[in-house]
């Protein structure tokens, strides 16, 4: 084997791609040749420097979910399904065309040469006589109709809202006053219960100290009567 | 469940089979576009973006079992992209791109730390890093993409091949051109081998 054969095994001896035979012949080579062998060490080397570079985990998290498809593109993927991949591109022409023409003639599409230039009319169902108008010329008193018209409509939304306000604020009133009296009833409530638990406990004081005096005026009486039938 | 049968699942309306599949590939993909475009944020959306178009484009796969290449093959695609973009906006200074031609590929300042020919010393991971995504801006993108579908991937020869679609004796010697260049610019760096060994 020639140094440039020894060469052409290299990368498949380096990265062990090459088979039993092969790598025989080549170790022979290697064995004898100091150019190719240190070549081969220097190439191994080379490898060896390259694969410190460690690898990183990049974490992108990725997700992939269903879009929901619109019922445009659920046609158009029933139509392919259809036609297939292996339908002639004039089949498919000529379906093109049909669905065309339906459409159109859905549509009440009307084509005509009108003052040197094409025009199109369509409308989806078909036209009667009386829905067809006239096209005729706007005038000034037209337009000045119109603004008063507008101003009238401004001035009665106007009118409206401020109706509208005035009702608010009066039924807002209204729930305020009954608030306060309900709030004054319930405070004199309370205020003469107060006044009568504090009538009812100066009662009680009264009678305690009645009884008590009447108390009293019983031992006075009974001392001086003994004091008489002692005299 | 294989690739080939998570793929069945969200063709009949799973989507959650294909949510696994992602959950599967999300960090290789990841770390090889990191790689190749060396912007963790710029490799964020570029990953993003690899496997909505996977979404999107799977019912057009018609053999399964090449699911894993044909992965690979949208990656690739996005990260010329971004390539082709960050070298439009790049801006470089022309007494940078003259040392460049003069003295070959130089280390950059603030790797170039005087302890480096101590025998203990070693690089961390962030120093990794940023001398290997140095290192590989230096060599041919197509050297690039080979080296790092093959050191990092684990893929094929003949797997790199097919995602790159070109031959399998040119995927091999891009592999032995990239390497032997990712030697040069480690010797004018006198990085060696040692200075990135860890004692696990």
């Amino acid at each position: 084997m020639t140094c440039e054969e020894a060469k052409n095994y290299f990368m498949d001896y380096l990265y062990q791609e090459i088979d039993d035979e092969g790598r025989k012949t080549l170790e022979a080579h290697l064995n004898s040749c100091e150019s190719c062998r240190n070549e081969m060490a220097a190439l191994k080397n080379t490898s060896t420097i390259l694969q410190s570079y460690e690898e990183v985990d990049p974490r992108l998290n990725l997700i992939f979910v269903k879009e929901s498809e619109s019922v445009w593109q659920k046609i158009r993927e029933q139509v392919e399904n259809y036609l297939g991949s292996g339908t002639h591109w004039g089949t498919r022409l000529a379906y093109g065309l049909a669905i065309i023409l339906i459409c159109l003639s859905l549509l009440n599409m009307e084509i005509s040469w009108e003052d040197g230039h094409f025009a199109f009319k369509m409308s989806l169902w078909p036209r009667s006589e009386s829905t067809q108008f006239q096209e005729s010329a706007i005038t000034k008193n037209d337009l000045i109709e119109f603004q008063k018209d507008q101003i009238l409509l401004m001035n009665k939304l106007i009118d409206a809202s401020e109706a509208k306000q005035r009702r608010e604020m009066i039924l807002t009133l209204t729930d305020f006053t009954q608030e306060i009296e309900r709030k004054r009833k319930s405070d004199f409530i309370v205020l003469g219960t107060s006044m009568e638990q504090l009538q009812f406990q100066t009662d009680q004081q009264l009678q305690l100290t009645n009884q008590s005096l009447d108390g009293l005026f019983k031992l006075i009486n009974v001392q001086s009567t003994q004091q008489e039938i002692r005299r | 469940m294989t690739d080939t049968e998570l793929i069945e699942k969200f063709l009949i309306g799973d989507i959650g089979a294909f949510n696994q599949l992602v959950w599967r590939w999300e960090k290789s993909i990841f770390n090889f576009i990191l790689k190749m475009s060396g912007d963790f944020e710029a490799s964020k959306d570029i990953c993003q973006k690899t496997f909505i178009k996977a979404f999107k484009g799977l019912k057009k796969l018609n053999d399964h079992t090449k699911f894993k290449t044909w992965l690979y093959q949208i990656a690739v695609n996005h990260c010329r992209d971004e390539i082709r973009r960050q070298k439009k906006h790049k801006m470089i200074s022309i007494e940078k791109l003259q040392e460049d031609c003069e003295e070959g590929a130089i280390l950059p300042e603030n790797l170039a730390s005087d302890g480096r020919n101590s025998p203990d010393f070693h690089w961390n991971q962030k120093e990794i890093r940023e001398i290997l995504d140095q290192a590989f801006e230096r060599i041919p993108e197509e050297q690039r993409l080979v080296i790092i579908m093959k050191e990092y991937q684990g893929l094929k020869f003949s797997e790199i091949a097919e995602i790159l679609n070109q031959s399998i004796n040119t995927t091999k010697s891009r592999m032995y051109y990239g390497l032997n260049a990712l030697r040069k610019v480690f010797d004018q760096w006198d990085i060696k081998k040692e200075a990135f060994e860890y004692d696990l």
